[in-house]
């Protein structure tokens, strides 16, 4: 990867810096000083950066092994060299696991039990305003060219703006004083950060940066806008609010939309019950106004299920707060409904734009079209479903509206015979580019045994969104002419009601992806059984040719569900995956991210949950989920999954924050009154920066 | 105290501002809660409070409006399991007339669920206003008010549901296979399938639509999938009060017993199915009908 910042001096100080920190990390290098009875290790920060992300010093204590000691560690070097950031955390390392130790702050110092022998790691967190100042930064350098060719002086401007003005203003702001930036506001993403407001003045010199704007290392953090990532940023959060401490739900089944007008506002899913009861007829969705930080429960879903509804799925458009959902509503025998609110955040439910029977998981998602709709009136919707009132047995069909809801057709998009199975699996999945073009993904069964699905693995598209008078035809398969390109054949595919992988079902595990910037790229993920002692395996696949040609694996996972695919604006692909390892009472539900630039050939992998695989005793199924979800936002992942929720940080290796109330060094969860509550599955929200 | 609930009209709101206008200069005399059992219907959160703030919201995820206020929750009279409320916080209550409240306002509150996030959030389905000058009432004479009010919530409840019952039974599951569901009607496969059985049951008291000593074949959904996992689930010698509806959702509504074509029964939601311990209630409630 090449990049001009990565010719300045002063960013290879820094990376230096950053590479030795992690290498000393991996290493567990021995003491410097091995009288005293820890040593700490600065990384080198150069005078003139003002603030790290994420900046960590390593530290190592010695003495008898096995031997702890209450030790003072001070803080003083590296606050002379960071200055504005908001916490401490103190992890001891162990290879691939980074466990919080608790501490206490004194002064300038921190103090914590240490081990002999052990290696630990300080790491720091800015203030959430500059990480705000590192993204609009780092956006605006990435789009350079294309704001230069808008007005020269536009970058120092804005740079000015965010850098020096003692008051904090909103990202859209500068919309507002630089309406030319309007023409690139949605590539720019920047609409709900906060920048500026470093009070009466900056700190030295940072205005003068902005002088300097074409060598953004000297202010940019190296994991925003470097060339190289050390690791992704990930914040994991439990999205169980405050309020519902008391919950003791299997919060499973996930599903996630975010609003693309203003990033910090998400949509968040599950099987979660309305905790007030069912007579009021409203299910709930989880909402967030603050990019994730905190959720709350809003009951706008008209069902009345124990847990809410027999399946949900969210999507957002181009217009501010609307938000479609598709669900099986209940009381209902397999009833569709085919959801709308024109403002999640509100009380009213959300209105019934399409209905009818027998009718398997809807999977919905949504687009302006090509971008031109504020307002949502031409909003496009494409629901995914399983529709058993077909005459032709040939189920798999996609719901299409290309007038935001107002009318609706169903499209077949089973072009061959299912056989002796007599109907198509039920995961029909949509993937929508920027430019329209629309690809589905769908299981094309062949064969049931009553335990065993011979299936094809088809993908359409549709080059105009479906607007067309023979939607999806677009893709055909050179064996036989037919629409649907076969990706694979004759897959073997375990559909077993029951619990098969841990307490967790199996059946249809299928997600689908295309890259936003080129619709050329698709990415189809999913699962199967190989037959090599495996239960489940899932497959990722790859076309660059607008699904005409497919790779082999680029990445196989044994024994995994739960898949989802992503691409990011920079082309990172996000692969999300829930594994299981192990068995009986050390069983393991091991959540995976993976990112790569090199379809898989690298691949950074982050785990962001390790959790008991035989606790807590499932209530129903799916135990985690037939499906979670991820998606891309500009340059970041957001992504939703399941899991048992011990608040313990050992089963959180990327790190994670609880609303609800949870005491994690005795490892409990606490009611209002602080009594233990049990041990359940909540649904857990993260986003993860895209490497570069 | 006087009882506000939805049907509250503008006539009734003027009268009410005027009866708050009185009760701002004398204690207010107890009224009679005419309705109270309809009002518990609505209402899964039952607390006493005093107005903090008024126009306010005791957390961000809510948006404050003129009828919204803080209210600190004085005592909990009842509340869903799962929501985490303590006496002594605050909460905030969408107010349906907020005329009739000022700060330090004393009520027992009714309410349904509105948001939940860092904190409660819900809206009133009604109130009694306690007067600041009213005499204390006895420890738990409240909860036992509003324990015989649910009482009589859940006995309406049990009446709906034989009301809407073909046949009601005492009885004792003998014989428990799976329902062969061949044509009419293609089995489709999903998740969601119901992977229905076939319950025999002998009827040791026949309630409704059936003689004691008579034996009914009932159908059960046996998937835990998360559309069926709360029906009933029966096992041999299982015994218990059925309340059974004609089989109208597996397209076979006949089933085969002792060689014979009889009509078949299905239960799909937890509240079919009792212990055999109320069937005493049962028929009580069944007489008064």
């Amino acid at each position: 990867m090449s990049n001009p910042t990565t010719k300045s001096p002063v960013f290879r100080w820094v990376l230096l810096g950053m590479l030795c920190t992690a290498l000393l990390i991996l290493a567990g290098c021995p003491p410097k000083v091995p009288d005293v009875q820890f040593t700490t290790i600065p990384v080198s920060v150069p005078a003139d950066i003002f603030t790290l992300q994420n900046e960590a010093i390593a530290i190592q204590a010695v003495g008898a092994p096995g031997a702890t000691s209450s030790q003072v560690i001070n803080l003083d070097s590296l606050r002379a060299k960071v200055a504005l950031f908001d916490a401490v955390t103190l992890f001891e390392y162990n290879p691939g696991v980074l466990k919080e130790i608790p501490h206490t702050v004194q002064g300038s110092n921190i103090v914590a039990d240490l081990g002999a022998g052990k290696t630990y790691v300080i790491v720091v967190t800015p203030k959430d305003r500059i990480l705000d100042i590192y993204v609009v930064l780092c956006t605006l350098d990435k789009y350079r060219d294309v704001i230069n060719g808008i007005r020269p002086d536009l970058l120092d401007s804005i740079c000015k703006v965010i850098l020096c003005s003692p008051d904090p203003q909103h990202g859209s702001d500068l919309f507002v004083q630089f309406p030319d930036l309007g023409t690139i506001r949605t590539q720019l993403a920047i609409d709900g950060r906060q920048i500026g407001g470093w009070g009466p003045a900056p700190p030295a010199g940072v205005c003068e940066r902005c002088t300097r704007f074409t060598a953004p290392s000297l202010v940019y953090p190296v994991s925003q806008c470097g060339s190289i990532v050390v690791a992704p940023s990930i914040n994991v959060v439990n999205m169980t609010p405050a309020s519902l401490s008391d919950e003791t739900n299997q919060d499973s089944e996930p599903f996630l939309a975010v609003d693309l007008t203003n990033t910090q506002r998400l949509a968040g899913t599950a099987f979660t019950p309305n905790p007030f009861g069912t007579s009021s007829g409203k299910a709930p969705i989880y909402v967030s106004t603050d990019g994730g930080d905190t959720w709350s429960l809003n009951m706008i879903v008209p069902s009345s299920g124990s847990v809410g509804t027999s399946d949900i799925t969210v999507a957002t458009s181009g217009a501010a707060l609307k938000l479609y959902g598709g669900i099986l509503r209940v009381p209902g025998n397999l009833l569709l409904n085919i959801l709308r609110t024109s403002d999640f955040t509100s009380p009213t439910t959300m209105a019934t734009l399409r209905s009818r029977q027998n009718i398997d998981q809807p999977f919905v998602q949504a687009s302006p079209v090509n971008g031109a709709s504020t307002a949502g009136i031409n909003d496009r919707i494409y629901v995914g479903n399983n529709d058993f009132n077909v005459s032709d047995d040939r189920t798999a069909t996609v719901d299409v509206s290309v007038d935001g809801g107002s009318t609706f057709s169903s499209v077949r998009i089973e072009k061959r015979s299912t056989g002796n199975a007599g109907q198509d699996g039920p995961s029909i999945r949509p993937a929508i580019s920027h430019d329209g073009t629309v690809y589905v993904a769908f299981f094309g069964w062949r064969n049931f045994t009553g335990s065993t699905a011979t299936s094809d693995l088809v993908v359409v598209r549709d080059d105009a969104g479906a607007t067309g008078p023979n939607p999806f035809t677009s893709l055909t398969d050179p064996s036989d002419g037919l629409a649907g390109r076969l990706v694979v054949r004759n897959l073997t595919i375990p559909f077993s009601n029951a619990p098969t992988l841990g307490f967790e079902r199996i059946g249809s595990t299928l997600s689908l992806a295309v890259d936003p910037n080129n619709s050329g790229t698709v990415y189809v993920a999913w699962a199967d059984r190989v037959g090599n002692g495996d239960i489940y395996t899932i497959h990722v696949r790859r076309s660059t040719d607008r699904g005409v040609t497919w790779s082999g694996d680029l990445r196989t996972i044994t024994n995994a569900t739960c898949c989802a695919v992503a691409v990011a604006n920079n082309g990172t692909v996000g692969f999300l995956y829930q594994q299981f390892v192990g068995s009986g009472g050390s069983s393991r539900w091991v959540t995976h991210l993976e990112q790569t630039r090199s379809a898989f050939s690298t691949i950074s992998d982050a785990v962001l949950a390790t959790v008991p695989g035989n606790a807590p005793a499932r209530q129903f199924l799916p135990y985690i989920g037939d499906y979670n979800f991820l998606l891309s936002v500009g340059d970041e992942f957001r992504g939703i999954f399941s899991a048992n929720n011990t608040p313990d940080l050992a089963d959180f290796p990327s790190g994670v924050r609880y609303q609800r109330s949870a005491n994690f060094t005795s490892k409990t969860l606490l009611d209002g009154s602080g009594n233990a509550v049990a041990v359940s599955i909540d649904p857990f929200y993260f986003k993860a920066s895209a490497i570069r | 105290m006087r009882l506000r609930n939805r049907a509250s009209s503008v006539r009734g709101s003027v009268f009410s501002l005027g009866l708050f206008l009185l009760m701002a200069l004398e204690p207010a005399p107890a009224q009679p809660n005419t309705s109270g059992a309809e009002l518990m219907k609505r209402s899964s959160l039952i607390f006493i409070g005093t107005v903090s703030r008024m126009e306010a919201v005791s957390f961000s995820g809510v948006r404050a409006s003129k009828n919204t206020a803080v209210v600190n929750v004085d005592r909990i009279i009842e509340k869903p399991k799962a929501v985490s409320l303590v006496e002594g916080k605050q909460i905030t209550v969408e107010l349906k007339d907020p005329s009739l409240f000022h700060e330090g306002t004393r009520a027992t509150f009714y309410a349904e669920g509105w948001v939940l996030g860092e904190g409660v959030a819900v809206k009133e389905t009604g109130h009694e206003l306690i007067a600041a000058t009213a005499a204390p009432q006895p420890q738990g004479a409240e909860e036992k008010r509003v324990q015989t009010a649910r009482q009589n919530k859940m006995d309406a409840e049990v009446r709906s549901r034989i009301a809407n019952a073909d046949m009601v039974a005492v009885g004792r599951v003998t014989s428990v296979r799976p329902l062969a569901l061949a044509a009419p009607g293609r089995k489709s496969i999903t998740e969601h399938d119901p992977d229905w059985q076939e319950a025999t049951i002998k009827v040791d008291s026949g309630l409704k639509g059936i003689r004691s000593g008579k034996e009914v074949v009932v159908r059960f959904p046996a998937s835990e999938d998360v559309a069926h996992y709360s029906a009933p689930k029966f096992t041999v010698n299982q015994e218990g009060v059925f309340f059974l509806k004609k089989d109208k959702v597996t397209g076979r509504p006949k089933a085969l017993l002792g060689g014979a074509q009889v009509d078949a029964y299905v239960v799909q939601e937890q509240k079919d199915l009792l212990p055999k311990e109320e069937a005493a209630r049962v028929r009580a409630l069944m007489k008064r009908r």
